[in-house]
C-alpha cells in the first residue's frame, strides 16, 4: 500500500496536512478506514515514511540536469522540394 | 437488243414473294407483294387485303432486322475502342426500334464519353501544370468510375498543388505501393511537419537517388530539430523518445543521445506516475557500464515495484535494491541521519520479505537468489561501514556484483587492502576481499552448493594476489569436501592449500574434522584416511592427527570386514593408528581383539600340521585365556572322539599319553588332565 497514494499527498506534506488530508479520505471514502488510519500512522512516522518515500517517489531531476540539450538547426521545411525521380515509375 | 424481259403472272409472283416471305428475306417478298398488289383486280378485295397485311408485315420485319444490324455494329465499335460511331449505331437503332436496351447502351456510351472527356480534361490540366484543377476533375472521374489509380492520381496532383493535408487523407486509405506514391505521401507528410511519419513511409523506398537520399536526410535534420521543439514544450515524451529512438537507430543520427536520454528518463518520470512498473522496466536495460546513482535507485525501485507483483524480477532487485540503499553517504535515505541506518535496515528488510516470499512458493533458484543477497548483504555493509561518510568514496559502497559491473571491483579491493585494520581479522579481510576479485564467480557458485560450476570458474592464476589466492582454497576445499562425500578424482589436489586455509580460518578444520568424524562406509573412509593423511603429511595438527587414526581404524575394520585386508594388515593399520594417537581406543581394542585372533589363527594352523611343540608354545606364552580356551577345546575334542578313530587299547593308551604332556605344558593343573589320567586308568 502507497499511503501517500491513500492520502492524495506528495512527499514533502507537513504534520498537518497529513492530518487533514487524512480526516478528507476517510470523508471520500475512496480507501476502507483501515487504510486510511495505516497511511497515516505510516507517515506520521519518520522512519516508515522515509521508507515509503524510498519506495514510492523517484527523482529523474539529477538524470535530466546531466543530459546536453544543446541544439542548432539549419535546416526549414521549405527547404524540400518535390522530387520528379519516382514519377518514371508511374 | 437485250431480251424481252417475261410478264410473269399474278400467281407466279405470289409465289415467289410466298416463298421469300417463308425464307424471312422480308424486303425482296416486301417488293413481289407490291408488284402482285398491282396486278390484282380492285373488285378482288379479299386478295388486295391479304396482300397489304403480308406488305406491312414484312415493312415491319425488314426494319427489326435493320436495327439489329445497327446494334451489332454498334458493338462492334464499341468493343473497338470507337465509341463515337458505336454510338451513332445505337441511336439509329434505336430510331428504328426504340428498345429500352438500345436506349440503356446509348446512356452507358454517353457516359464513358463524358468521362473520357473529363479523363483527358484531368490529363490535360495536370500536364499544363493545372494541379487542383486536375485534382477536381480526377475526383469527378472517381466519383464515376470508383477506380484506386484514379484516387493515387488525385493525390499526386494535390502534392503538386501543395493542398498536403487533403493529400495525406487520400493516401492514408490506400494501399499505398509503388514508389512514386510512397514518396508523394511521405513528401506531404514532410510538407505537414509529419517528418517521423515521413521518414517512416520511405523507408519502404529502396532507393539509391541521391536526391532523394540527400532529402531523406533533410527530414531526418528536421524531425530532429521538431523533437528538441517539442522537447522544450515538455509534452508527450514518450513519442518523443520514440522517434529520437528511430532517428539514432536507424541513422545514427549525431547530437541526439542527450535528447534520447532526457526524454527516457522524463518518460520514465510520467510512466511512475502512472504506475507503469513494467513499461519503464523495457526502457531501463541492464547497464553494461558505471550509471549514476540516480540511476541506480531508479533500477531499484522499479525491480522492486515489479518483484511486488511477480517473481519475474528478482534477480534484477538483488542487483540494485543493496547497492540503492547503501550506496550515497550516510544520511541520504531520511532527513535525519540518525535514523538513517532504520530505514536501512527497513527497506533492506522488505526486500528480503519479498525474496523469502518467492522463494517459499518457487524453485531452487531462488533459494540460492537469496544466498547470494545474505552474502552481498554483510559485504556491502561492511564496505558502508569502512567508507562512512567519506563522500570520495562513496561511490565504491557496491556490492560484488554491481562492482564487477561498473569496472570497479579494482577500487574496491585497493580500499580493503588499503583499511585491512578495518576488519576483525584475516579471515574477515580475506573473505571482503576474495569476493570482489576474480575469485568471486568461483566462490558465489560454491555459496549456492554449485560446486562443479564453481571449480570450473576458478581462474587460472592467483598472481600472488592474497584474496584470490583465499577465493581459490575456499572454492578448492569446498569442492574437496563435496568429492569426499560424493566421490571424485584428484582428491587430494583440492586439499593442498588446506593447512594454509585453516590456519587463517580454523573453522574449516573443525568442519572438515566433524564430517570425517561422522563417516563409517568404507568407500567414503577411504577417501578421508588419503585426504586426511596428505592434510597431516604437510603439517602437524592435533585435530587432523586424531581425526586420521580414528578414520584410520575404522577404515581398517571395515576394510578387514569386507575381507579387502587381511589380518596382519589390519593389525598393521590398527598400530598405525595408534601410533598416530595413543589415545584412540577404538584402534587400541581392536589391536587387541586383533593380536588374539592372530594366536588363534597361528595355534589352529600348529594343531592342524600338528606341529604340537610350537602349539604348545604359543597356548603357554600367549597373554589370551581365549587362545588357551581354544587349545584345551582341540584335545577336548580329541579325547570326545579317540573311540570312533580306530585305535587299539595301546595305541590310544600312547596318545593319551602325549595329550597329558602336551597339555601339561600349558597349565599342569588344567582338568583335562584327570579326564586323561581317568581313561588312562581305565584302558591299563
Amino acid at each position: 500500500m502507497n499511503p501517500y497514494k491513500v492520502l492524495n499527498v506528495d512527499c514533502r506534506a507537513a504534520k498537518r496536512e497529513i492530518i487533514q488530508a487524512a480526516a478528507l479520505a476517510l470523508r471520500e471514502r475512496k480507501f476502507s478506514g483501515r487504510d486510511v488510519a495505516l497511511a497515516q500512522k505510516q507517515l506520521l512516522n519518520p522512519i516508515s515514511r522515509a521508507t515509503h518515500e524510498f519506495l514510492h517517489f523517484v527523482d529523474v531531476k539529477p538524470l535530466l540536469d546531466k543530459v546536453d540539450l544543446c541544439q542548432q538547426n539549419e535546416q526549414r521545411v521549405a527547404d524540400l522540394n518535390r522530387l520528379p525521380v519516382f514519377d518514371d515509375d508511374l | 437488243m437485250g431480251k424481252k424481259k417475261k410478264v410473269k403472272s399474278l400467281e407466279a409472283i405470289l409465289t415467289r414473294a410466298e416463298k421469300l416471305f417463308r425464307k424471312a428475306n422480308y424486303p425482296l417478298a416486301k417488293r413481289e407483294f407490291e408488284k402482285a398488289r398491282k396486278m390484282v383486280k380492285p373488285e378482288d378485295v379479299d386478295k388486295l387485303k391479304d396482300i397489304a397485311e403480308k406488305i406491312k408485315i414484312c415493312g415491319k420485319k425488314a426494319e427489326g432486322l435493320k436495327a439489329e444490324d445497327l446494334v451489332r455494329r454498334g458493338k462492334k465499335y464499341a468493343r473497338k475502342g470507337n465509341p463515337h460511331e458505336a454510338l451513332r449505331c445505337f441511336e439509329e437503332a434505336y430510331g428504328i426500334s426504340g428498345e429500352d436496351r438500345v436506349r440503356e447502351k446509348i446512356d452507358r456510351l454517353l457516359a464513358i464519353l463524358h468521362d473520357r472527356d473529363i479523363s483527358k480534361a484531368a490529363r490535360d490540366a495536370e500536364a499544363s501544370g493545372e494541379y487542383l484543377k486536375a485534382a477536381d476533375l480526377y475526383e469527378q472521374v472517381f466519383a464515376a468510375q470508383n477506380r484506386e489509380d484514379i484516387l493515387f492520381k488525385r493525390a499526386r496532383c494535390l502534392v503538386k498543388a501543395g493542398r498536403y493535408r487533403e493529400a495525406i487523407s487520400i493516401f492514408r486509405g490506400l494501399d499505398v505501393r509503388d514508389n512514386s506514391a510512397v514518396y508523394d505521401y511521405g513528401f506531404a507528410l514532410a510538407k505537414e511537419g509529419r517528418y517521423y511519419e515521413c521518414l517512416k513511409v520511405w523507408d519502404n523506398i529502396k532507393s539509391q537517388d541521391s536526391g532523394f537520399t540527400e532529402q531523406k536526410e533533410t527530414v531526418r535534420v528536421l524531425l530532429k530539430a521538431d523533437l528538441y521543439s517539442r522537447f522544450n514544450e515538455a509534452k508527450d515524451f514518450g513519442r518523443i523518445f520514440d522517434e529520437t529512438k528511430y532517428l539514432v537507430n536507424s541513422a545514427g543520427l549525431q547530437g541526439l543521445h542527450g535528447l534520447l536520454e532526457y526524454s527516457k528518463y522524463a518518460w520514465i518520470d510520467e510512466l511512475w506516475k502512472e504506475e507503469q512498473y513494467e513499461n519503464i522496466a523495457e526502457l531501463l536495460t541492464r547497464p553494461p557500464t558505471e550509471i549514476p546513482h540516480a540511476l541506480v535507485l531508479l533500477y531499484a525501485k522499479t525491480y522492486f515495484k515489479l518483484a511486488e507483483m511477480s517473481n519475474t524480477h528478482l534477480d534484477d532487485l538483488k542487483l540494485f535494491w543493496l547497492n540503492a540503499v547503501y550506496s550515497g553517504v550516510s544520511g541520504k535515505l531520511s532527513s535525519r541521519p540518525e535514523e538513517d541506518e532504520r530505514v536501512r535496515r527497513e527497506l533492506i528488510q522488505m526486500a528480503e520479505g519479498l525474496m523469502k516470499r518467492h522463494v517459499s512458493t518457487e524453485d531452487g533458484n531462488s533459494e540460492g537468489l537469496l544466498t547470494l543477497w545474505n552474502i552481498e548483504r554483510k559485504l556491502i555493509k561492511d564496505l558502508h561501514a569502512l567508507v562512512r561518510n567519506r563522500q570520495d568514496l562513496a561511490h565504491l559502497v557496491l556490492t560484488p556484483q554491481l562492482a564487477a559491473r561498473f569496472g570497479k571491483s579494482a577500487q574496491v579491493l585497493q580500499l580493503i587492502r588499503e583499511n585491512m585494520s578495518f576488519f576483525k581479522n584475516k579471515e574477515h579481510y580475506l573473505i571482503a576481499g576474495s569476493y570482489y576479485s576474480v575469485a568471486a564467480q568461483a566462490l558465489f557458485h560454491m555459496e549456492n552448493g554449485e560446486y562443479e560450476e564453481a571449480i570450473a570458474n576458478l581462474p587460472n592464476e592467483t598472481n600472488g594476489d592474497e584474496f584470490v589466492d583465499y577465493g581459490v582454497k575456499r572454492v578448492e576445499f569446498a569442492y574437496g569436501l563435496y568429492c569426499l562425500e560424493n566421490g571424485g578424482s584428484k582428491l587430494g589436489h583440492y586439499f593442498e592449500g588446506s593447512p594454509a586455509l585453516f590456519d587463517i580460518s580454523p573453522g574449516y578444520e573443525k568442519e572438515l574434522i566433524e564430517k570425517a568424524m561422522n563417516v563409517y562406509e568404507i568407500h567414503k573412509l577411504t577417501r578421508y584416511k588419503e585426504v586426511l593423511n596428505g592434510i597431516h603429511r604437510k603439517g602437524l595438527s592435533k585435530g587432523i592427527e586424531s581425526t586420521l587414526s580414528i578414520v584410520m581404524s575404522r577404515w581398517a575394520i571395515e576394510a578387514y570386514n569386507d575381507e579387502q585386508i587381511n589380518d596382519k594388515t589390519l593389525a598393521t593399520t590398527l598400530r598405525k593408528a595408534l601410533a598416530l594417537d595413543p589415545e584412540n581406543e577404538h584402534a587400541r581394542g581392536n589391536l587387541n581383539d586383533t593380536k588374539v585372533d592372530l594366536e588363534r589363527i597361528s595355534l589352529i594352523k600348529a594343531l592342524d600340521r600338528h606341529k604340537m611343540n610350537k602349539a604348545c608354545k604359543i597356548a603357554a606364552e600367549s597373554e589370551y585365556q581365549e587362545v588357551r580356551d581354544d587349545f584345551f577345546a582341540f584335545f577336548k575334542r580329541n579325547l570326545d572322539s579317540l573311540d570312533q578313530m580306530g585305535f587299539g587299547d595301546k595305541e590310544k593308551a600312547f596318545l593319551l599319553r602325549d595329550f597329558y604332556g602336551w597339555c601339561a605344558r600349558v597349565d599342569d593343573s588344567h582338568p583335562i588332565l584327570y579326564d586323561i589320567d581317568d581313561m588312562l586308568e581305565q584302558l591299563e
